[in-house]
């Protein structure tokens, strides 16, 4: 900009008697009339020379000019590029987060014209950064190097081993107890998460003759674990070392509690009370017959301190106790009693807090036979659970739990609460039961929507074949729209 | 029959496209037919009644529903026209029932009436001559007032200093404006409230000089119409609010040519929508940028250009010292996909092109230009650079970061790799926006 421009610029914003009026060039044209005219048509003519004039800057030859290096990877396909497009527009986190994974499966490449609004959308999305500069490919890194503060937020950190490496190493240690295993498991020992401790208490509880020669683990905690958790475990484990003492105390106060309660597995226990055992666990009144109703929540949530004990058992010390000797006498069970219901919900947190898969399927098998005592087991317990355990182990379950005679859509809405696509099978054994609903339009627009994010798209598009055709309700209009935006996505995969 | 993107761009906004969409399904109409260019339906909404829906394919298209919404074209009239898209087979052919034949009626009607009307002013059967001068005398006064006060006020400004006259105030542009427009200097008006906007910028304050001094100039030339040449007369003219009579542009002489669109967008304003084109002559190599207005519920009826499509067709440009706003005075579809335009790689000529624009007409915005041109981006800013390695800075300003709200310029960046890519753009003597982007054989739009 010229001085004279500047000052003309400077006059305008402070006004015109503060212009000093500098001489314009000779070649100018003459401007005449009080000083505001003069100072307006002065700035008019040299903004327009200006413009006219504009000179532009030297750079350096493109030979010597950084760019981004070219791609190895392929590009998505046209149709992927379109429903990218679609799904941005409309700002489906779920479907963007969705197509992202797709793409990055396929190790393949968004759109150059794509990557700035991925990277945007994934800037406060921690978790995907990595799947987001995978499909972003050289041109994201290119891109990052002129936008600094985006790049600081995309910068690959050196990040810890994660609490599931950790958690894996110390299951494979255990599974091969050598003397080089064990001690790496003892070198790991301090410095690992509660995760890890865990996951090391879970494998002595399904190999308990390794007990003895890490004893002082768990001993250590059991006497300073700042974890709960890790010292309930440890607490449990206690009861499968047959000289120690305060695991003893427990097995035989656990002995003690369930000989107590009527109509159990068909055995008639005999009452034999034990104070002792009462005043050391403090532990709540079982309901004592099938009259007595649980109202309100289940009844662990109204024992919470006789749960944790009971839970912290070791399944096949549970079973012992219990004189459950095969899985096969769960069906026993008729769900008639508040004291089964109850029981079930024992053995399922139990096998939950071990992680004990066989005992959870078992248990799996029962609940369907649950369905008239939803509250305390559905909605509240194993809405929990579900959120704790493995997806895989849920799954496992779920495909258990989807048969014909199921609640199909009801496990549905528990089975929401993970961000993984379904299983084929799960997903396709709830879709008779969906279109029953959606026939008899008692389908309601949560459980759908829940269906519609979750499903694996052989269900989504064995649903929408099946309703072609089929008046939709209101409600489901919207979901069912969702629905073929999803199979699109997925179809811009796999066609 | 429409396409369903072309179906989209229809719909009044995207909630309507989803509704649309969902309603689209043959299980949702209690019937469906059509009859050669006719489409009609009756779709159950909350109502006890169906909706009568309605689809007209002549010219204009029309359509109607007796749904409530205000919406229009309503969801029912976008899901009639998004199954003729997927579901052609659900129509069946009938001759059209009487709510259709009514409806047909009335619209023949009034397209005979707006025929005669067109064909008496063709006929030189207008208005008096005489009392149509007076009204212009009248006007020219009105205008005349208006321009003196705005005059006043803008060397008020000048003498107090921008700082000093309360420039921030939205009143202050609201009141000037509306003096404009009783004065019926539209354009002036609509010009001088779009300067508010500038305040926001980074460089604000010398934009907002720089603009209002550009006004200034403008009422000086005004002043002074029968000194100036008679394209920049009705330049200036039109500037200030005086419409040219799209009749007598079209009257005059186009170019014909295959032309391009390289760049399109649309906005509404106040129920008004605006499409606006750049389109770019194959052979002639001129630009052309077209301006078409409607009021929302006649959507429509804009003859809509999307970006990187071809039409063969004569254009006519209006009066102007240096003409680029055009009309379509006939086209048609292109038979042969011509070849895409060719760009230049170097500054030099854009910028001769600019100066010598300005020269003969100060006032023009834009200077349009297709150009292989690779993206550099230094301290967050963009600047363009050809093959000569000579830059020019283009905006939107990349600094603030990559935002949704802030993606262009980084997906210009991204489309370029830092490569030098045929950029559509239009230069002002200050920076370079850049509308569209060649990537292999499409044409990307960035605004």
């Amino acid at each position: 900009m010229s001085t004279l421009q500047e000052s003309l610029l400077q006059a305008m914003i402070l006004g015109s008697p503060s212009w000093t009026g500098e001489a314009p060039p000779p070649d100018w044209p003459k401007i005449e009339g009080e000083a505001p005219r003069r100072l307006l048509l002065h700035l008019a003519v040299a903004q327009t020379l200006q413009a006219a004039g504009m000179k532009p800057r030297a750079f350096a030859p493109l030979e010597e000019a950084r760019s981004a290096q070219a791609e190895e990877k392929a590009q998505v396909s046209p149709a992927a590029v379109e429903v990218l497009q679609e799904i941005l527009r409309l700002e489906e986190a779920g479907l963007i987060g969705e197509w992202i994974g797709l793409a990055a499966a396929r190790n393949l490449l968004a759109h150059p014209r794509h990557v700035p609004e991925l990277l945007a959308w994934g800037e406060k999305r921690s978790a995907w950064h990595q799947q987001i500069l995978h499909v972003s490919g050289n041109l994201g890194g290119w891109l990052l190097e002129q936008a600094p503060t985006l790049r600081q937020t995309y910068l690959v950190r050196e990040e810890p081993p994660t609490i599931e490496t950790a958690t894996a190493s110390a299951e494979r240690w255990l599974a091969q107890p050598t003397e080089e295993n064990l001690a790496a498991l003892r070198k790991a020992w301090p410095v690992e998460a509660r995760e890890f401790r865990q996951a090391v208490f879970r494998g002595l509880a399904r190999n308990p003759g390794l007990l003895t020669v890490l004893s002082d683990l768990v001993e250590g905690s059991l006497k300073k674990d700042r974890s709960l958790e890790s010292k309930w475990q440890a607490f449990g484990l206690s009861t499968l070392w047959p000289d120690h003492p305060t695991g003893q105390a427990l097995r035989k106060a656990v002995e003690a509690r369930l000989a107590k309660i009527v109509n159990f597995f068909g055995h008639r226990w005999k009452l034999t009370a034990t104070e002792i055992i009462d005043e050391a666990l403090n532990i709540a009144q079982w309901p004592a017959t099938k009259t007595q109703p649980i109202k309100h929540g289940s009844w662990c949530q109204q024992h919470p301190q006789t749960t944790a004990i009971f839970r912290a058992l070791p399944p096949p010390v549970y079973l012992h106790i219990t004189d459950t000797k095969n899985f096969e006498q769960l069906a026993g069970l008729q769900m008639a009693s508040d004291s089964d219901v109850a029981w079930l919900e024992l053995l399922l947190l139990c096998a939950t807090f071990w992680m004990n898969e066989e005992l959870l399927l078992a248990v799996a098998l029962q609940w369907k036979k649950s369905r008239n005592y939803p509250k305390p087991i559905f909605y509240e317990n194993v809405k929990d659970l579900i959120s704790r355990i493995s997806s895989k182990t849920a799954m496992v379950m779920a495909d258990v739990l989807v048969e014909k005679d199921s609640n199909a859509t009801s496990i549905v809405h528990y089975m929401s609460m993970f961000p993984t696509p379904w299983p084929p099978q799960l997903s396709l054994g709830t879709v008779p039961a969906f279109v029953h609903e959606f026939t008899h339009k008692t389908l309601d627009r949560g459980t759908m929507g829940a269906a519609v994010r979750h499903w694996h798209p052989a269900a989504l598009a064995a649903f929408l074949s099946t309703i072609a055709g089929k008046p939709v309700p209101n409600n489901l209009t919207e979901s069912i729209v969702q629905a073929e935006r999803r199979l699109r996505v997925h179809r811009a995969f796999d066609p | 029959m429409l396409v369903a993107t072309e179906i989209d761009r229809l719909a009044p906004d995207s909630a309507s496209q989803t509704a649309g969409r969902g309603l689209a399904k043959p299980a949702k109409w209690e019937c469906l037919a059509r009859q050669e260019t006719i489409l009609w339906g009756k779709c159950q909404g909350s109502g006890k009644d169906p909706y009568l829906v309605r689809v007209d394919f002549g010219n204009p298209l029309g359509y109607k529903c007796t749904c409530p919404s205000r919406k229009q074209p309503c969801k029912h009239i976008l899901a009639l026209l998004y199954l003729l898209a997927s579901h052609p087979q659900a129509y069946a052919t009938d001759t059209a029932p009487d709510w259709v034949e009514d409806w047909l009626g009335n619209r023949r009607q009034q397209a005979e009436r707006a025929q005669a009307k067109a064909a008496a002013k063709a006929a030189g059967d207008g208005p008096d001559t005489e009392a149509q001068a007076r009204r212009i005398a009248a006007r020219e006064e009105k205008v005349g007032v208006a321009l003196a006060e705005l005059r006043a006020w803008l060397e008020d400004v000048a003498r107090q200093g921008m700082a000093k006259s309360a420039l921030d105030q939205p009143e202050v542009w609201e009141r000037t404006a509306r003096r404009l427009v009783d004065g019926q200097c539209g354009a002036l008006a609509r010009r001088l409230q779009r300067m508010q906007a500038l305040l926001a910028d980074a460089d604000g304050e010398s934009l907002l000089a720089r603009e209002l001094s550009r006004m200034y100039l403008l009422l000086e030339a005004y002043g002074r119409q029968a000194d100036l040449p008679e394209g920049l007369r009705e330049e200036v003219r039109s500037l200030v609010g005086w419409t040219q009579e799209q009749a007598s542009v079209l009257a005059q002489p186009g170019v014909r040519d295959i032309w391009c669109c390289l760049h399109a967008s649309e906005e509404v304003q106040e129920d008004i929508v605006q499409h606006k084109a750049w389109l770019l002559g194959c052979a002639s190599g001129r630009y052309a940028s077209l301006l078409q207005f409607a009021h929302q519920s006649q959507a429509h009826t804009l003859q809509r250009l999307r970006v990187g499509t071809f039409l063969e067709g004569e254009l006519c440009y209006f009066p102007s010292a240096t003409p680029q706003r055009a009309l379509i005075k006939a086209h048609a579809p292109v038979n042969r996909l011509p070849s895409w335009p060719v760009s230049g790689d170097h500054w030099a000529p854009v910028l001769e092109r600019a100066a010598r624009t300005w020269g003969l007409n100060p006032w023009e915005n834009e200077i349009p230009a297709l150009l292989t041109l690779r993206v550099h981006i230094e301290d967050g800013r963009l600047w363009l650079v050809d093959a000569a390695a000579q830059g020019l800075p283009a905006r939107p300003c990349l600094r603030s970061g990559m935002h949704r709200q802030n993606l262009s310029g980084w997906t210009l960046a991204a489309l370029s790799g830092g490569r030098p890519r045929p950029l559509f753009l239009t230069w002002n003597g200050s920076f370079a926006q850049v509308w569209s982007c060649q990537d292999s054989s499409q044409l990307i739009p960035l605004s």
